[in-house]
């Protein structure tokens, strides 16, 4: 039996705006396997991002964690993130030493006016406790691992001097830093060209092997996640519609949610000259949730007068891959 | 390095060059001048001047001959002598005006400018820091007081309140038995004595501006990728504060030396007047009403000068601090 790493359970992030709550998380459930990846797919405004950085308690005013847990099965006894004070030293520990996080804007998500040694060397001090000359061959080392050439210059490099992509590299160098068993990607190739995004999801994966760290990547390219995944997690409108081992997910997706996200992936040649099939309408607005299942105004299988009323059932199917929605009601699999 | 602060000093050369001109310009332009003004001072004690008179009075003031003249003679005795020429005001010349002076305008200045960055400094980092708080409306809405109160009716309402409660209204920067004496302890303390309500009066706007322009170039950066990335590697709270955003809050800080060195310099002019304090701003008041022009012209291009200058300074500081443009062009 595989362990479990991460367990999120009830998540619930929200965000008080003038014109009401915002229920960017709505309930999350997701499990990250030891040395796994779990790739977390959805459109934008699904509430990827949100729950990633929910498990650290990133979420910055006027956002709040409302609710759930977020157990974490380090080396020591399981504890739940959530429950924490805030200046714990397991949260401390947690942030950089035994989860390490890389974001979306990678030359935004360094500061401009240190150099990446500088940031890289303070990470490596914080969790390991090197004096300043064995962090910064550490750095120079690390550098050189994440693919970075000619480390020993580039270490004393500023931000703005380094391409999107070294930078990305840099900021994987310094989510290593103190050999974590989680990598949170948060999308971390959407603002990089095409060629950089495939050499740095090949950097991550190399990287994962070496390392035996799991990974939970969020994007909303479902190329990446055939490409990565073991696990993945379709997320809509701040709730997981469907969780399947990713064969089973292509081959068989269960969710019309689903079904329709695959659908609209273009194939090379099959969509010359024809319009891309797209998922009618557009995600609603969060403040105004549809009642009953979210995706019912938009999903071609929906059963008038039971998705649009009651909440989706979660069905878990014989093989443990679970999707929330009442065609499998009864009919396949147990209700949770 | 040497090759940009050349070319800096030529900039800097004729920029001084052209606001020279135009600020002579501009002092001349009022219809009549210095013995326009003496002349009808003399005509009310009774004496009037005969044309002749005038014609010679205007021969020694150097004031015959067209405005290009007059201004080629000014400024040719400032950039070969450093001679910034007589004031008819106070018939002494400029530089023994303006001298004294200046100590009294820097010193007020200078301890102003550093009380008001160091109460508004943490006020405005707190106010961003905790923003939305009780103690962040509290520092918001004095600031807006401040701010919108000008400085001579913080003056006055001093003034008011000294006459009323003390019977005596606070001139001057020392008490009239100490400003001849030599500098010992007691004129020092007599000095403290008068200094902090200067201080509080120009002092309220300068920390109500300051603490606005901390807290929302901080709220800027608070909110900035780098610092959720930085938080999520572990660096704790505090150190996160001051290695990140508070770094980046500080350079716009850096580039307002350009304009506060001048303001140093003339201290508040209106207050200046009101309080009596002996600092340029009431001189160069009165010598614009006497048209007394090199006195006047000579403390604007002194300002100009140091406005000049402060700017140098600030850009210097800022390539120092920030290495985007220290290095900008080696990308």
């Amino acid at each position: 039996m595989e362990q479990p790493l991460l367990e999120i359970s009830g998540l619930r992030t929200g965000f008080d705006t003038y014109d009401g709550k915002v229920r960017a998380v709505d309930g999350v459930d997701l499990t990250v396997h030891a040395g796994k990846t779990l790739c977390v797919v959805g459109e934008s405004g699904c509430g990827k991002s949100v729950t990633a950085r929910s498990i650290l308690r990133l979420v910055d005013a006027p956002g709040r964690i409302e609710g759930g847990k977020v157990v974490w099965h380090g080396d020591d006894e399981p504890f739940d993130v959530l429950s924490l004070d805030h200046d714990d030293r397991r949260l401390q520990r947690l942030r950089g030493g035994e989860i390490g996080m890389i974001f979306q804007e990678p030359s935004a998500s360094l500061l401009q006016l240190r150099t990446i040694g500088a940031q890289l060397i303070e990470t490596i001090r914080i969790h390991t406790g090197l004096d300043k000359k064995a962090a910064r061959a550490r750095a120079i080392a690390l550098l050189d691992q994440v693919g970075i050439p000619d480390p020993e210059r580039r270490v004393d490099a500023y931000p703005f001097q380094l391409s999107g992509g070294m930078c990305q590299r840099a900021m994987i160098a310094i989510a290593l830093c103190a050999n974590p068993s989680l990598l949170i990607a948060d999308e971390p190739t959407t603002a990089l060209d095409v060629t950089t995004q495939a050499r740095i999801l090949d950097l991550i994966r190399d990287l994962q092997a070496e390392h035996s760290m799991a990974v939970m990547f969020i994007t909303h390219d479902l190329g990446v996640v055939a490409e990565l995944a073991d696990e993945v997690a379709v997320m809509y409108l701040g709730r997981v519609v469907e969780r399947a081992g990713v064969e089973e997910l292509f081959a068989d997706p269960k969710h019309p949610y689903t079904k329709q996200l695959l659908a609209s992936v273009p194939v090379l040649g099959r969509d010359r000259g024809r319009d891309l099939p797209t998922i009618p309408g557009i995600v609603p607005n969060p403040l105004h949730r549809p009642r009953g299942c979210s995706f019912h105004p938009r999903c071609a299988e929906a059963i008038a007068g039971r998705c649009d009323v009651d909440d989706p059932p979660e069905v878990v199917f014989d093989d443990g891959r679970t999707a929330e929605c009442v065609l499998y009601d009864e009919n396949e699999g147990v209700r949770a | 390095m040497i090759k940009y602060l050349g070319r800096r000093a030529v900039y800097m050369a004729a920029t001084l060059m052209a606001i020279s001109l135009v600020v002579f310009i501009i002092i001349s332009l009022p219809p009549g001048d210095f013995v326009t003004a003496l002349r009808a001072k003399y005509s009310v004690m009774g004496q009037g001047l005969t044309e002749s008179d005038v014609q010679a009075l205007r021969v020694r003031y150097g004031l015959d001959g067209n405005i290009l003249q007059q201004y080629w003679n000014w400024i040719t005795q400032i950039v070969l002598h450093g001679d910034l020429g007589m004031s008819f005001e106070h018939s002494k010349p400029v530089a023994d005006v303006i001298g004294p002076r200046l100590g009294a305008t820097l010193g007020i200045s200078l301890i102003t400018l550093l009380m008001s960055w160091g109460i508004a400094f943490p006020i405005g980092v707190y106010s961003a820091v905790k923003q939305h708080s009780i103690g962040d409306y509290a520092a918001t809405t004095v600031g807006f007081l401040g701010l919108a109160v000008p400085n001579f009716l913080i003056a006055l309402i001093f003034i008011y309140f000294s006459v009323t409660w003390f019977g005596s209204v606070p001139s001057g920067l020392c008490s009239p038995e100490w400003c001849d004496a030599s500098w010992n302890l007691g004129k020092v303390l007599d000095l403290l004595g008068h200094l902090w309500i200067p201080m509080i009066v120009i002092g309220t706007a300068g920390v109500a501006g300051l603490v606005r322009i901390i807290r929302n170039n901080l709220l800027d950066e608070l909110r900035r990728p780098y610092v959720t990335a930085a938080r999520a590697r572990g660096v704790s709270e505090g150190r996160l504060l001051r290695r990140y955003p508070l770094r980046v809050a500080l350079n716009p800080f850096v580039s307002t030396i350009g304009w506060v060195l001048p303001l140093l310099l003339v201290g508040d002019i209106v207050v200046g007047q009101i309080l009596s304090l002996p600092t340029l701003g009431p001189v160069l008041l009165s010598a614009l009403k006497a048209q007394d022009m090199y006195l006047a012209g000579s403390i604007i291009m002194v300002l100009s000068v140091v406005t000049v200058i402060g700017t140098l300074i600030s850009d210097l500081l800022l390539g120092w601090l920030d290495p985007r443009i220290r290095l900008g062009h080696q990308r």
